[in-house]
This record gives structure tokens, sequence and C-alpha cells, in this order.
């Protein structure tokens, strides 16, 4: 089973000790069950917080998209992320994936700084987004959309077209029965072999959670998942949303349904014109009476 | 066989494997990558210069009529290796320098643009490669086996091509269709979202870049070694719109596709113009295969852009093997 | 110092070629956001036009006006029939440039089966060399810098006075906002490629005058000067184009005076790839990001 590279940082006096992870998709009984036993896995971490964010700022030409952005997210938490458009909330995820380079500002993941760091070394941190627009591989079946979200292995160099070719189909098989088992539980193994491109928007916003759950994930950052999904579809996204906090991802998800942030995150993190304007449970922050005048209405 | 049909069978089929290997090399980069290559052609001509400079010898032999850098007496098959390893060289310096993150058209105008430099450049500084003129003299490698005639010897030259061509097709096969060709068509279909699962594609684009470009220079090794001679006006910038058009017409990112493409475009219009009912006005014949070739690219591009043999789709082993739509 | 400065009047002229041609190429693809690789086409088409009415005994200045006009009609119908149904169809920016090369070497080459491989040149006295300050330019030349004054001053005012100017504007910043304001898209496209195209059959027919011969593929193969010009201004903005035509035009003139004169092509690319790589938008930037093309 692939794992996430990450030397750097960790508690300090000692490099981290990583654990086999095992994606479970549990459900949120189940998981508040064995929660209760304290025998949930990963919800073991030495840190407290999966993800600190503290003073980032970018500035496009004269606007401050973000103006000093500062939160935590404990791990195993699923925060949501709110405000106005044009709070800069895409921008805030950005930089914590590393798609955009933050003008200032730390990024700790697990303790680690990973602000300024490129999108590609983010990821294979273990930090993975979804996009405001489903971004699936359109002429590459859900298949092999699927594999492409497991870990970046060793099969998938240039050599291993040519030698060790046995080693890698037999890595490849069990990712197929890996991917296989989440097309089950996203209820799209009828559309395994089909193009990503041919499915429609909700469809293919399942595959691109499905995707990144893929990649087991420390930090699971998505924008705006029930963007242009149908409602036909919404349930299962949210509940597939639900069965990831329940299997302990640490989560952060911009949304602006905010009946679903209600439902599911626990912190919200108001943002509004660059700034944090709160950060809290959801009814805090409903009965705040500044983040009430620049979004919520009740 | 009568010696004038061995001659334009044999013409024929080196025309044909140089071809398909280039149009390989140009699939692997726009086919499957999706990289916008349009100095395609400079790569296979820097594989043609260097097969040429390096079996011509030092340039003051000859009575010292032709100029160009280097030179070397090599046997076979080493001016042929030196070209691939010079058009693989070429790529990676053209591909640090220009292969950026430009919108696509833009991107296809500075590869334009490289190709246009590299025909002035040539054509301007004639110790390079003895500028317009060219090299010439360039020897077949199999003319220098004894006690053979030049036909038995000829048709030797076309068995290494088609073996060429075959091991070529073999790596071509084991690469667009395992897990790393995988990862090729991902950078085509969406680098930000391949980025976004941990892989680079920027060392995805140039890495294609540089075999491509040594699959360019191995075509050019041959080519000039058959017909012995190289020069400006044969590889200026239009010519790279041939190849796309092969990989158009026979099919982006397949691998038997492209190689049918190849021979329909590079040789098969070419012959087919000699048919119509234009003339015989080489002018206008050359022109003909330029409007033929631009008027295929139009119509594939609208009626069948995937090509006559189109992308294999890519199933796995378990599940129902039930496909909807 | 005489040798720079005729080296400068030269340059001007060739500045002035570029001014027109890069003027109607930048607008073309700001208002359509179509990189028309077919542009050097249209100018041959609209040279030879002239050439034609040129050898029947028109004086080249009127057959220049003519040759414009066929321009302008060709371009129109380039989109009408070719461009407009394959964006319509759903094809990328890449795909386009692919059309438009198509279309560029399919014209090319009917050009060059009609009119034969040679080379050719107007009927068109240059009239004396007039001295000035060191300068060295013929009545021709003047006319042409003319011109390209002309044609600059025109499509500044059309752009920045008139409503179709504001229009075309419209729509280069924003297709889908200027649409939904109930501009008439289709209409002002149509009058940007006639525009364009007019500018192509001015530039193609001045790029003749100015060559002492020309072929079937001069135009094309001075369409990636046209391009260095322009991007080195910053595509989509006129003002640009111009700014960037100077450039071009007086660095070739001097380098050719001062170094090898057939390398001077190779000056104006070097400068592009270098303004592609370190400043992609160019000096006057209008289109910061990528937008779909517009139908």
């Amino acid at each position: 089973m692939a794992r996430w590279s990450g030397r750097r940082g960790g508690t300090p006096g000692g490099r981290l000790r990583r654990r086999e992870r095992v994606l479970v998709l549990v459900k949120p009984d189940e998981a508040r069950e064995t929660a209760a036993r304290g025998e949930l896995d990963a919800a073991e971490r030495p840190a407290a917080d999966m993800l600190v964010v503290d003073d980032l700022a970018k500035a496009y030409g004269g606007v401050r998209a973000v103006d000093g952005v500062t939160f935590r997210v404990p791990a195993g938490a699923m925060a949501g992320l709110i405000g106005p458009n044009g709070a800069g909330k895409s921008t805030v995820l950005g930089m914590i994936a590393g798609a955009i380079r933050p003008d200032r500002g730390e990024i700790l993941l697990d303790g680690a700084n990973i602000a300024g760091s490129t999108a590609v070394s983010t990821a294979r941190r273990g930090v993975i987004r979804t996009f405001q627009t489903a971004s699936v591989f359109s002429k590459m079946t859900v298949l092999e959309n699927l594999l492409l979200g497991a870990p970046p292995s060793p099969g998938e160099r240039l050599r291993s077209s040519f030698i060790g070719r046995r080693a890698w189909r037999r890595a490849e098989a069990e990712q197929v029965e890996q991917a296989r088992g989440l097309l089950a539980r996203l209820d799209l193994t009828a559309h395994a072999d089909s193009y990503a491109g041919e499915l429609s928007g909700g469809q293919k916003r399942l595959v691109e959670i499905g995707r990144a759950m893929m990649a087991q994930p420390r930090l699971l950052l998505l924008d705006e998942p029930m963007a242009g999904v149908s409602r036909m579809l919404a349930a299962p996204i949210e509940a597939l949303i639900d069965g990831l906090r329940a299997s302990g991802i640490t989560v952060v998800l911009i949304e602006h349904e905010l009946g679903l942030v209600e439902r599911l995150c626990s912190p919200v993190i108001v943002l509004a014109q660059g700034r944090v304007l709160k950060q809290g449970e959801m009814a805090e922050c409903r009965a705040d009476p500044e983040v009430r005048r620049a979004y919520l209405v009740g | 066989m009568s010696a004038a049909t061995q001659y334009y069978t044999i013409t024929i089929l080196v025309y044909i494997c140089a071809n398909v290997i280039a149009a390989w090399g140009l699939d692997l980069q726009f086919g499957v990558t999706g990289v916008l290559n349009f100095a395609f052609i400079i790569f296979q001509a820097v594989g043609a210069y260097t097969a040429g400079v390096l079996s011509l010898g030092s340039s003051s032999g000859n009575g010292g009529f032709e100029q160009y850098i280097g030179g070397a007496n090599l046997p076979f098959p080493l001016p042929i290796i030196g070209a691939m390893l010079a058009g693989a060289a070429l790529a990676a310096i053209v591909g640090l320098i220009a292969l950026r993150r430009l919108r696509s058209d833009y991107q296809a105008m500075v590869m334009l643009v490289v190709s246009v430099v590299a025909t002035t450049v040539v054509t301007a500084e004639t110790g390079l490669a003895n500028g317009a003129a060219g090299l010439s003299l360039v020897a077949n490698p199999m003319y220098g086996l004894a006690g053979l005639s030049r036909q038995t010897q000829s048709w030797i030259f076309v068995a290494f091509c088609i073996v060429v061509m075959l091991v070529v097709g073999a790596v071509m096969y084991a690469v667009v269709y395992s897990p790393h060709g995988r990862v090729l068509r991902a950078v085509r279909e969406n680098e930000h979202a391949l980025e976004a699962l941990g892989r680079s594609a920027t060392h995805s684009r140039l890495e294609v870049f540089v075999i491509g470009g040594a699959l360019a220079g191995l075509s050019g090794a041959l080519l000039v070694e058959f017909i012995g001679a190289w020069a400006p006006s044969g590889w200026l910038y239009p010519e790279t719109f041939v190849f796309f058009t092969a990989v158009i017409v026979g099919g982006r990112g397949s691998v038997a596709g492209v190689a049918i493409g190849a021979a329909l475009i590079g040789v098969g219009i070419q012959q087919a113009v000699q048919y119509l009912p234009i003339g015989s006005d080489p002018t206008v014949l050359a022109a003909a295969e330029w409007i033929i070739t631009g008027v295929l690219t139009l119509v594939f591009l609208w009626v069948r852009p995937q090509g006559l043999l189109p992308e294999r789709r890519r199933r796995f082993a378990g599940g129902s093997g039930v496909v909807t739509r | 110092m005489e040798v720079f400065v005729s080296a400068v009047g030269f340059g001007l002229v060739t500045a002035a070629l570029l001014a027109i041609s890069a003027v109607g190429f930048t607008l073309q693809f700001s208002v359509t956001n179509v990189l028309n690789l077919a542009f050097g086409s249209v100018m041959t088409g609209a040279g030879f036009v002239a050439y034609g009415l040129n050898l029947s005994g028109m004086n080249i200045w009127l057959a220049m006006i003519i040759a414009a006009l066929c321009g302008g009609v060709i371009s129109v119908l380039m989109n009408t029939l070719l461009y407009g149904p394959f964006i319509r169809h759903g094809m990328t920016l890449f795909g386009m440039v692919i059309v438009t090369i198509s279309t560029a070497v399919i014209s090319d080459h009917v050009i060059e089966a009609a009119v034969g491989p040679s080379f050719f040149s107007y009927n068109a006295p240059a009239g004396k060399a007039l001295h000035f300050a060191d300068f060295l330019l013929t009545r021709q030349d003047l006319t042409v810098i003319a011109i390209a004054v002309v044609v600059t001053l025109v499509t500044q005012l059309t752009l920045q006075r008139t409503r179709l100017g504001k229009s075309m504007r419209g729509l280069s910043v924003n297709p889908s906002l200027a649409r939904a304001c109930g501009i008439p898209t289709r209409r002002i496209v149509n009058f940007a490629w006639f525009g364009s195209g007019v500018m192509a059959g001015l530039g193609g027919v001045a790029l003749f005058l100015e060559s002492s011969t020309f072929s079937a593929t001069t135009g094309s193969d001075f369409l990636i000067v046209i391009i260095a010009a322009a991007v080195l201004g910053g595509i989509g903005s006129a003002r640009g184009a111009v700014l960037g035509a100077l450039i071009v035009g007086i660095v070739t003139e001097v380098g050719a005076a001062y170094w090898d004169p057939q390398l001077k092509d190779v000056l104006a690319f070097a400068v592009l790839i270098l303004v592609l790589l370190v400043r992609p938008q160019g000096l006057f930037p209008q289109l910061a990001t990528e937008r779909a093309v517009v139908g």
C-alpha cells in the first residue's frame, strides 16, 4: 500500500511515526460506535491540529483577495469555509493546495510549514483537493480516473513500461480492485468503463471525490462539491462526504449550501473580504451579528 | 521485378518507415501528452545533419566543398545513434526554454518561431551545415557491404529500416499502454487535476519532448542515409504540419492509427497526386499535395477528429464488462 | 552615424508595413480570439489581386484599394464558411490553430498553383529617393508610412470613439457579457473580420511594393514577423501593435546594417521569444486570461 512522503516537521523531538492508513468508508453510525470505543485508528494523531493557517495573505494588483486569514482545523474534523462571493475562500484553498503562492503567512500541515510549496509537492504530502468544476479526465474511463487518484506508484515510471512488469501488474490489479470497491460504494459500477467526460455533473463530482479518496489524503480540500450537481445526486454526494467525515480524514469544505454545512461541518469558519469573521460552531456563527450583516440571513 | 520497380518499392518502403517513426514521435508528444510541438521538423533535421556529419568525415576532406561543424567517419550504426542523441539533446534545450505555461495557441506560435529561426540560422551560417546547399554525398551504410549488388544492398537497408520501425513500434506500445502512458494522457486531459494528484505535468512534457526528439532524429538519420543529401529547403516550418495531419488523420494516441496515418499522408498522397488529372508540372503536383493534406486535415477535424483508428479504450480485468452508453 | 540614421529610416518603412498588418492581426485576435495563421495568405491573395489589376494597366494605388476591399471580403468569407462553423462545432483553441494553418496551407498553394513558382514585381515606379536629415526614402516609402499612420489613426478612433468600436472592445473583454447586453455579436464579429481583412489587403500590397520581388509565399513568410510585432506590443492592443512594429522594424533594420543582413529576421524572432518567455502578455497587456473563442 503506497504511503505519502512528508518527513519534515511533526512533533518536536522526533519524526512523526507514520502509520499504514487504510481508507475505510465507514458508515456514520458505525463510526460513532467505534469512536466511542476509542478504536478508530485514523483518529490517533500526536498533533492536535492537522491544519493551521496563520496570517495568510494574497493580493492581486491592488485587490487584497486574502488579507490576513488565520484559523485552525483539528485532526479528523470537517471544517466548513463559508462566506459571500469574493470573500477569498477559493484563494485560501488554492494557497493551501499549493496552486497559488501566498504573499505572506504560514500553512502548517501537521506542524510542517508548506506555504509556498508547489501543487505537486503539496499533493505528495497528502493534501488532495477538488475543483469548483469537477475536474475529471474526460477521455479516460472512470476506472482510469480512479487509478490516477492513487498515490504515485513506481509502476508509473517510464522504465516500468519495460522492466518489472510483473510487479506493477500486480500492484495495478490491487488498485483496480480497490477502485471497483469504491465504484460500488459510489453506485457507479455500471460506468466503470465509460469515458468520464460523458457523465453528468453530479456523477463527475462523485468520480472526482472518489478519486481524491483513492489518494488516501491526510487533508482533503473540497471546493464547492455541490456546485453543478442535480438534486438527484445531491443526497448521495452528501452521504459520501458524511462518510468521509466519519472515517477520520481532515476535511476543509467550501460550500454555499449552508444546510449541508450546518449538518456536517464543525468548526465553521466565516470569511468576508479576505478576513476571518468568526470561527466556531454553525449556531454561534448564525447568532453573531457581524456575520449576519455580512452574509447569513437568519 | 524490374530494376525500376525495385527502386520505386525500396524508396516507398524507406520513406514509410521514416515517416512512421517520426509520426510516432509527434504522437507521443501531441497525441498522447498534448504537447504542441510546432517545431517538430527541426528535430528530424538535426538528426539528419548529425548522421550526415558523423559519416562524411572531416569537412576539409573531399576537397572541402562542403562546410560543416564536426565531422567524423564513424562506422554504422554510430551515426544513427548520434542522430538520436542529437535529437534528444536539442529537444532538451528547446524544451527547457520554450515549453512554458502559455495558452495553447501562444505555445504553438513560440514553437513556430523557433522553427523559422532554425532554418534562417542554418541557411545563413554556412559554416554550420553548408547553408542553403546543405549536405550531400552522404553514403548509405549498406553500400559498404562487399560482394553484393547495389540492389541487394538497398534491400538490406530497407530490411534494416523495417526492423527499426518494428522495434520503435514495440517501444511505443509498451509506453502508451502502460501506467506511465496513463499519466501522459492525463497531462493531455487535465494537467491541473493531475498536478493536484501529485504528478508533475512539466516533468512528463519534457520527457516526451526528449523521447519524441530522439525518434525524430532517428527518422532523419534513416532518410539522410538513404537520400544522401539534406538541405534547409526540405525542412521548412510547414513540414511539421504534414506530421500533424498524419497524427490527426491516423488517430491521436493510437499507435497503429498513427502508423497508418503516416503511411497515407506521407507517401500515399505523394503517389496519389500523380494519378490526378492535373498534368505533370512538378509545381502543380507539389501544390496539389499540400492542398490535399490541408483539406484532409480540415475534413477529419470536422467529421472524425478521433482519426481513422481511434485511441483504444482501456479496460481492466474483473467487473462485469458491461459498458453503459 | 549616417548608416544608423538611414537604417532607422528603413526601419520606419518596415515598421509601417508591420504596423498596418499587425494592427489588423491583433484586432482580429482581440475581437474573435482566433489566432488566424492564414492572415498572411490573405495578404498574398490581395497582393496578387493588385498585381493582376496593375498588370492590366491600373495605377498601383487604386489597385491597392480594390485589393484591400477584396481582402476584407475574403476574410469575412473565411470566418463565415470555415472558422465560425468550426468554433460552433466545439473546436478548442489549439484545434483552431490547426484549422487556420490548414487554411493557410491550402490558400498559399492554391495561389501558387495559379500563379506559378516564379517571382513577380509590380509595375510601380518607386520615385526618386528623397534626402532629408540623412533619411533616404522614396515617395513610395513615404506613402506607405502615410498609409500606416492613417490606418492606425482610423483604427484608434473607431475603437475609442464609435459605438462599433466600443462594441468591439466589449466583445474582446467579455464576450458573454457583451452578448447579454444585446450587442449584435455576429455583426460586430463580421465587421472585425472585414476591417482586419482590409488591413491585411493594404499590408499585403504594401509588402509586395516594398519587396523587390514577391511570390506566393511572401505573405505567409512575413506573417511570423507580424506576429512578433503584435505579440511584443501585447496581443489585443492596437497601440501595442504599432509600438511593437516600431521596435521590430527599427531593431531589424539597424541590426541588418551593423550585423549580418541575413540574420535580421532572427533578431526579431529572438526578441519575440524573449518577450514570450519573460512577459507573455507583451508591453500593453490587454488579454490576461484565457477565454473561449467568440462564434
